[in-house]
């Protein structure tokens, strides 16, 4: 099929009309998946032809309509999305998109009420940990019609997944993120320690506690920070129980399963490192804040922080990046790692949910994904896209432990964080957690607990 | 007419004279058990100073302080760059018109209902005024968490959502402000109103004549207090407004404190720049100030 | 027209609308009068203030999520939260918080401006010290304070380690982290109490207060005797209104402590704030909402009672 040819009209694809820079690849991919959904007879392409004759809305060249889409103010990002903005323009004259802030402070206050109001952003970049949740009340928006057949392809299976609930796309897999270890060069070579060389070398967790120890007795203060910034991170810990092959629900997404010894076992771990002052008491999950954790690393407090690459910025404002470098988290049973990352996903109360849905499949697409990740430092979700396929704008070595990294996100956990009532069980971790590493209760009672509110949480 | 003293007196004290009160007695020259007490003050002053001092020092440092180990009370480097990089970086200017516009409408509009609701509630006898007086201190006690969702849905359907009028009207029904207002105008004479309508005069002319020239120092209190409220507010400006060029300066300022960045020395620098105006209005206000409160708290 | 000097003090109480027990009143007060007054603040609070009320009385006997629709489910929402052992908690540390800030506040506010109220060099300079944490942002002071209150790398510690002093959990032990998100709150508060009792300290006439002291009643007896009593009035309205900033004070906890560790520091507001919008039951966050009032109008009814007895018996 040649590029810009119409399909054919029986067949009223949202797509007929698409942009003169679409590859062929897409072509073919399209209309086998039209071919191929009518052979399986896809309630999605049901839906489609009867949306042929219900909507009218285009999507192609001439389509008209006012946009917002909403990002978190990181201001490299809101300067790539512009960019995209207006390239879509160009083949999309009547199409404005306004990119916007998403304010500081509560997502969750701010999002839920401006959906009440029906004025939400229409397009939202939305947190893997939160879509669930949007998801199951409807505060975003299935995208099914628009995302069918073949589309799904090139996303890694793991988070193509994790977008759906109950087998419904809510949102399109923007970029991820994930944890790796700071470490500060001149104090762990003063202690002795080598990193790493490579994934399958990472330190299991009793080797890495040995690191701590000798940092320890390098900075004389402690030995790493971890990166809880708050009460709705609690979550960042549970890579800690999937590395050690636990889990914290049992296949069915409703039955806990952190009470046992494994669960036991991974929540003391953790629960030692506070006790044996290895760790900040401050950088409790309550208690922690960005600042105090960066700048704990980078005044040389400790020579060891697990945090996201989302911060190797900040990082470097506040300490050179000479100074520090990047290497695996520690594993034992098997690696894992934080899901991190961002879907870009249709609110509710969007007007114009077909050219939305397009635009956003724009900036997903492999071209922009690619852009997106090497000008901004994130990690990809597509398979087109290997780690070696990128050249990071900067800091190419530490990003590409991320990536490799991010191949070790349980596929498991990334089910469990986008379940729509995670927002309750996340709760139920936090207070949890706290209690038992400020010391207020031990590892056993605390997977106990656990247990029981997430019984609660999901009942 | 003769205007009542500035001062609402109450009844039952002889009025005093300022001038002969000022008298200097030998209570007022500075021993040294003064110049002690003094200069506990002062630190006293210092210490609750400091936290601002910090933000000072946080805003100039390089790096926000990132650098900096060990006990240190002066910076040991300046960078006073900072104010200009906050100004290129965001819509300071943007904001702080934002905040200007409205603080100062919403004083308008809550010191001009205020004043005419203290004046009913207080002067005037009518059915269910208790019960509307009671209904209004409610509206103090409910936290905002839980009528912030309603509250925002009758914005929206209102079409008032990211204009400064989202922001404005829902904070002047502020019940504090009428409280205060009741409180003072009690202590206004009675029969200052009486004569009034002895003299014939409508009940609004009586309003405009006694009433308000009394409420000056009301006036004032109503003022800095409202001003000083609405231009910290942020936690429902920031449900309300949503680009951030209608942003006002405070919700500006939580706004960049966000999930994934965390420009400190910024923050503290337009935290620093965002006190200025109030700042200013406190002083201006400041002399009538006090003496205005004086009468709000004396039945 | 008479001026304030002439009236005759003995007219007493507050007159208000036409006074029938007087007899003769040839003056007609209309009774719209009063509506015309209070119409203004009536529409504004009817819209802005009431509507959201209401409409969260009606959510408290709903299980409803944050939007969208809810089914009715009656006093559920009440036991639910009577039953559950983080509400109680929530509630007993707003007490602690509320016993902790609201005194403190009010009685340093009264001292430093009694203090402030001599002549002292200086002494605008002063007040504006202590009047500026006023001033600051909340987002700042949350930061600010989290940072010097830091156990490891805040001014505070260093500063005691300095003086050879014992460094101090501050944040990070469940009894001092309390102590400090009163110290963060008392801090701001002062200032505001300080400037209501200066201005109304304005009012009291030094020249009793020196009669009273050549009396012989002293310092204190010239306090205790004079001042306290006509403050009263004062102090009635600081303590409410200090109470319900209290019960009120989240975002500054929040950011301090997250309302830990553990749940130390978990007020009754971060409860209502993660039951609407963490866990998105709206519901019965309304419902918490709406206790909490019902307590506070109790509160006012008995202080209200207690002030009447006292008055009649006096």
């Amino acid at each position: 099929m040649e590029k810009g040819q119409h399909l054919p009209s029986h067949v009223q694809h949202p797509h007929a009309d698409q942009p003169p820079s679409w590859s062929r690849r897409r072509v073919l991919g399209y209309s086998g998946a039209l071919a191929g959904g009518a052979a399986l007879g896809l309630p999605t392409l049901a839906a489609c032809s009867s949306s042929s004759s219900g909507s009218s809305e285009p999507t192609g060249a001439d389509a008209k309509a006012d946009l917002v889409l909403s990002s978190w103010q990181i201001p490299a990002d809101l300067v790539a999305y512009e960019k995209f903005a207006t390239d879509y323009k160009q083949t999309h004259p009547n199409v404005t998109i306004k990119i916007q802030e998403t304010p500081g402070g509560d997502f969750n206050q701010w999002f839920t009420t401006q959906l009440a109001g029906g004025s939400a952003p229409d397009i939202i970049r939305i947190t893997w940990q939160q879509i669930g949740r949007y998801a199951d009340n409807g505060g975003v928006i299935p995208l099914d019609e628009y995302v069918q057949g073949d589309y799904s392809a090139d996303f890694q299976d793991a988070f193509w997944k994790a977008a759906q609930l109950d087998g419904s796309v809510h949102g399109i897999p923007q970029h991820t993120d994930t944890f790796a270890t700071y470490y500060n060069k001149a104090i762990l070579k003063n202690a002795g320690v080598t990193v790493p060389a490579s994934l399958d070398q990472a330190w299991t967790l009793a080797q890495f506690k040995d690191v701590l120890v000798e940092v320890k007795k390098t900075t004389g203060k402690y030995g790493m920070v971890f990166g809880f910034g708050g009460p709705n991170t609690a979550y960042r810990w549970l890579p800690f129980l999937y590395m050690m092959g636990g889990k914290l629900l049992e296949d069915d997404n409703v039955t806990p399963a952190i009470d046992n010894e494994i669960g036991v076992k991974a929540i003391d771990w953790f629960a030692s490192l506070y006790r044996e002052e290895l760790i900040p008491a401050s950088n409790s999950i309550k208690g922690a804040n960005d600042a105090a954790t960066i700048k704990s690393f980078s005044t040389g407090d400790v020579g060891l922080m697990i945090y996201g690459d989302w911060i190797m910025t900040d990082v470097s404002k506040a300490i050179e990046p000479s100074k520090w470098d990047i290497t695996y988290m520690p594993k034992d049973v098997t690696a894992a790692s934080d899901l991190g990352g961002n879907l870009l996903a249709v609110s509710k109360s969007c007007k114009n949910p077909a050219v939305a849905a397009d635009f956003i499949k724009f900036v997903c697409d492999s071209e922009h994904m690619k852009y997106f990740c090497e000008t901004d430092l994130f990690l990809p979700v597509r398979k087109s896209l290997p780690a070696d396929s990128l050249s990071f704008s900067k800091q190419s070595d530490q990003m590409a432990v991320f990536v490799e990294q991010a191949t070790t996100i349980p596929a498991g956990m990334g089910t469990v964080e986008t379940l729509p009532s995670f927002n309750a069980i996340q709760t139920v971790l936090a207070d949890q957690l706290d209690l038992c590493f400020t010391g207020q209760q031990d590892a056993v009672k605390t997977a106990k607990a656990i247990s029981d509110g997430i019984k609660d949480a999901v009942s | 007419m003769t205007a009542i003293t500035d001062r609402a007196t109450p009844l039952d004290e002889p009025t005093p004279s300022t001038a002969t009160a000022r008298a200097v007695s030998r209570k007022d020259r500075m021993t040294p058990g003064r110049w002690l007490l003094w200069t506990l003050l002062l630190l006293g002053g210092l210490v609750m100073m400091f936290p601002v001092y910090w933000v000072l020092v946080t805003a100039v440092s390089p790096g926000g302080l990132s650098q900096d180990n060990g006990f240190s009370l002066w910076p040991r480097q300046f960078d006073l760059g900072i104010f200009s990089r906050a100004v290129r970086d965001q819509p300071i200017w943007r904001w702080l018109a934002n905040s200007v516009v409205i603080a100062v409408v919403s004083v308008l509009i809550s010191v001009f209902i205020s004043v005419l609701g203290g004046y009913a509630f207080s002067k005037y006898r009518f059915r269910g005024r208790n019960l509307l007086f009671a209904l209004m201190l409610i509206t103090i006690m409910v936290p905002i968490q839980v009528i912030m969702v309603p509250a925002f849905v009758i914005i929206s359907k209102l079409g008032l959502v990211n204009t400064p009028w989202a922001v404005i009207l829902p904070s002047a029904a502020q019940a504090v402000s009428i409280f205060m207002a009741r409180q003072y105008m009690q202590a206004i004479p009675d029969e200052l109103i009486e004569a009034g309508r002895v003299d014939g005069a409508g009940e609004l002319a009586i309003f405009v004549r006694v009433i308000l020239p009394a409420c000056g120092p009301l006036v004032a209190v109503l003022t800095i207090l409202t001003f000083v409220w609405r231009w910290n507010d942020f936690v429902w400006p920031l449900v309300a407004l949503q680009s951030p060029e209608n942003y006002t300066i405070s919700v500006g300022l939580a706004s960049l404190n966000g999930a994934y960045s965390h420009p400190w020395d910024q923050i503290m620098a337009i935290t620093l720049m965002s006190m200025v105006p109030v700042l200013v209005v406190f002083f201006v206000f400041q002399k009538q100030f006090v003496q205005g409160i004086a009468s709000t708290g004396i039945k | 027209m008479p001026s304030a000097e002439t009236w005759a003090p003995a007219t007493g109480t507050t007159v208000a609308g036409p006074a029938p027990s007087r007899g003769r009143s040839t003056n007609r007060v209309p009774a719209a009068a009063p509506w015309l007054f209070v119409t203004p603040s009536l529409l504004l609070f009817g819209v802005f203030a009431f509507a959201p009320i209401v409409v969260s009385v009606v959510l408290s006997f709903q299980d409803v999520q944050t939007f969208g629709g809810g089914e009715f489910v009656g006093v559920e929402n009440y036991s639910d939260a009577m039953s559950k052992p983080l509400f109680w908690e929530s509630v007993r540390n707003t007490v602690v918080f509320t016993l902790g800030t609201v005194p403190t506040s009010t009685l340093l506010g009264l001292l430093l401006a009694i203090l402030l109220n001599r002549r002292l060099p200086g002494r605008g300079v002063i007040r504006s010290l202590y009047f500026l944490p006023m001033v600051v942002s909340g987002v700042a002071v949350s930061l600010i304070f989290a940072w010097m209150f830091n156990t490891d790398s805040g001014i505070v510690n260093a500063t005691l380690s300095e003086l050879g002093l014992p460094r101090v959990d501050w944040l990070t032990s469940p009894g001092w982290a309390m102590t400090t998100v009163i110290l963060a709150v008392v801090w701001g508060r002062i200032g505001f109490c300080m400037v209501v009792y200066l201005a109304a300290l304005q009012n009291i006439n030094p020249s009793v207060l020196e009669a009273a002291q050549v009396d012989g009643a002293g310092r204190w007896g010239a306090f205790a005797g004079i001042v306290w009593p006509l403050l009263a009035p004062t102090t009635y309205m600081l303590v409410v209104l200090n109470i319900v900033f209290s019960l009120q004070a989240f975002d500054v906890i929040y950011v301090l402590t997250g309302g830990g560790p553990g749940f130390s520091t978990t007020v009754l507001v971060q409860y209502i704030f993660r039951s609407a919008f963490t866990d998105g039951k709206m519901g019965y966050a309304s419902a918490l909402g709406v206790m909490l009032v019902v307590v506070l109008l109790l509160l006012t009814a008995l202080r209200n009672r207690l002030a009447k007895n006292l008055d009649e018996d006096s």
